[in-house]
């Protein structure tokens, strides 16, 4: 009998062949496929400049073909904000960074961003700790979760109980869309390419600033095997960072 | 627009920048920086000039100037010498990335917080510190609102040439100074653009920019490239100075306020029947070795005013001949050095030798 083979995803248009670096099991390399998809559902001549922050994120531009920069540590907001006050209407521009170096040094730069309503598109790879630099406290590190500084264990007497940026992010008045997603579950995945693809868009007609944090996982630092650390990740998260549409320039806040 | 205008050091700055073609500002409000900052929003009200942005801090404001450089845009940036760390770490990203930026450093006494008067204590952190990863950045150093005003086009000038940062060191009591600037006389043009954004960038390969390298044998390569980047701009450039007075009983060297009152001390000598020679270096980095060398050729004593603990001196230290008879006079706190006592200490010193 013949086999007939069917072609249920394509490659996306830009998505670069580089071999990416990420740990098999990250969910950094399904965050940049959904960034290309997303960024394939403009026409081929939208102008579009991604940045993205330090850590595993930093190789982004290798993995995207589209302008990339590739910023310092905390500055990866700023040097966006830059970027868009001198494109102006006359492209699109994101940043794509970690959770490490977008709410810890990065922070307040984010919030003043957000609180002007820059037009700005913002993901965040939320994965619970600073992977690169090889699995420390980030600021969403969970209560008891054991890094490479809390070998025993986050404990909320020396670091307090992790706060949810996104929310936080969700009551700046000029913030026009903000989403959350985990990058590890195909439901979930599939909402979120949309997510992405709908912030541009709100950057686009309204020029407005979006804000997506995508939920990952960091198998290597979690020293499990990439389901495990799905299935761990998934429950531990369960109650404290919800996924979900918060806000949209429609309705406003929504939950 | 007038061409004569009563400007403070800072104001020249700001309608130097303009008129250079500066696009963007970006700043956040400090002592000095301020008073640039305003003197550009004004503008902007007036519909001339760059767009100004005060950002949430300083670093930001150099990290926003770098994405608008990255964009096309020609950019100024100001902070006072506290923060000059941050100018250090951005003007890194600058050179790294191949990317021109002015970025004014107001300087004042310190260490810590000090006081907002005049000093010069920031001198080798801002010449030597710029090479923070190898990169580099001249280091300019006007005195009065017509050379603030000078040496602000020179900067752009610079900073589009190489595709480099660019520092002017200008310390408080020459930010605040005020004298009538004469455009018409300065050459001031605007600096031809360049440049391509990233956004208008063309070809096959959509562009990238990144200073992150994991490859030691491609950072090696970018290296190199920087130093022949700078080889080539030292090889040009031998550093802007002024030379005030020919006399030759002794060589007064000072930059900024130092140099103004360097220059009265000078004239103030004159019935004393004492004749000076002032050398008043502009850049810092690089340093005007050879016009230093023949100004030392007119005299034997060489007096340094220098307004930080020795930092002006050790810069000089290297150019200066062992033949030469140094004098130091070190003024520091936020303190202007005063015309009486410098006329005294070289008519001392003199007398005494
Ligand atoms: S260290 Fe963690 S976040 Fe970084 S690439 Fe590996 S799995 Fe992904």
């Amino acid at each position: 009998m013949e086999l007939k083979f069917e072609q249920i995803a394509g490659f996306p248009k830009s998505l670069s062949e580089t071999p990416q670096h990420f740990c098999p099991g990250c969910t950094h390399g399904v965050n940049t496929r959904l960034l290309a998809e997303a960024i394939d559902t403009f026409p081929a001549g939208e102008k579009i400049v991604g940045v993205c922050g330090m850590g595993c994120s930093g190789l982004l531009p290798d993995y995207l073909d589209v302008k990339m920069v590739a910023a310092p540590p905390g500055q990866a907001i700023p040097v966006a904000v830059g970027l868009s006050h001198e494109i102006g209407g006359k492209g699109l521009v994101f940043a794509y960074v970690g959770e490490g170096d977008l709410y810890g040094r990065g922070l307040s730069a984010l919030l003043h961003a957000a609180k002007r309503g820059e037009s700005l598109t913002v993901i965040c790879a939320n994965n619970l700790n600073m992977g690169m630099s090889g699995g420390h406290l980030s600021p969403t590190t969970l209560l008891g979760q054991e890094t490479a500084t809390t070998p025993d264990g986050t404990p909320a007497t020396k670091y307090g109980v992790p706060i949810d940026f996104t929310r936080f992010i969700t009551g700046i008045p000029a913030v026009s869309l903000v989403a959350r997603f985990k990058g590890f579950t195909a439901g979930e995945i599939k909402k979120g390419r949309g997510y992405i693809a709908r912030a541009l868009k709100v950057q686009k007609y309204l020029g407005g600033f979006s804000f997506i944090e995508i939920l990952g996982i960091c198998p290597t630092n979690l020293e499990l095997p990439p389901a495990e650390a799905v299935m761990r990740t998934k429950t531990a998260v369960a109650g404290i960072y919800p996924s979900g549409i918060f806000k949209t320039p429609e309705a406003g806040i929504l939950t | 627009m007038e061409k004569k205008r009563l400007l403070k050091g800072a104001e020249a700055v700001g309608e130097a920048a303009i008129q250079s073609g500066c696009g963007r500002f970006y700043g956040f409000p400090v002592p000095n920086q301020s008073d640039l900052m305003e003197y550009l929003v004004q503008q902007e009200r007036a519909g001339r000039g760059p767009v100004v942005f005060q950002s949430e801090d300083p670093l930001s404001a150099l990290f926003m100037a770098y994405g608008a450089a990255l964009a096309g845009a020609r950019v100024l940036t100001a902070l006072n010498s506290i923060d000059l760390p941050d100018a250090l770490r951005a003007a890194s990203y600058f050179s790294a990335a191949g990317l021109p930026m002015v970025c004014v450093i107001f300087t004042q006494s310190g260490p810590g917080s000090g006081n907002i008067y005049p000093e010069q204590s920031s001198t080798l952190t801002a010449v030597y510190g710029a090479r923070l990863g190898d990169g580099f950045a001249p280091v300019f150093t006007p005195s009065a609102p017509t050379d603030c005003a000078a040496v602000t086009y020179k900067a752009f000038k610079t900073a589009e040439a190489y595709q480099i940062p660019v520092f002017i060191l200008i310390d408080a009591a020459c930010a605040q100074l005020v004298e009538t600037v004469d455009f018409s006389t300065l050459n001031i043009r605007e600096v031809p653009a360049k440049r391509v954004g990233i956004l208008e960038t063309e070809g096959d390969a959509p562009s990238k920019s990144t200073t992150l390298f994991l490859d030691i044998d491609e950072m090696g390569e970018k290296k190199e490239a920087l130093r022949e980047k700078e080889s080539a701009f030292l090889e040009k450039e031998k550093g802007a100075f002024k030379v005030m007075g020919e006399g030759g009983d002794a060589v007064i060297v000072a930059f900024g306020i130092g140099a103004i009152q360097a220059k009265r001390a000078m004239d103030a000598l004159v019935p004393e029947d004492i004749s000076c020679t002032v050398f008043e270096p502009e850049t810092l980095f690089p340093f005007p070795a050879e016009a230093f060398a023949e100004a030392l050729g007119k005299a034997r004593h060489l007096f340094i005013i220098d307004m930080s603990h020795g930092q002006f001196e050790s810069l000089l230290g290297p150019h200066i001949p062992d033949t030469a008879s140094r004098h130091v006079f070190s003024v520091t706190g936020g303190a202007v050095p005063r015309v009486e006592l410098l006329k005294a200490w070289i008519q001392g010193e003199l007398q005494s030798s």
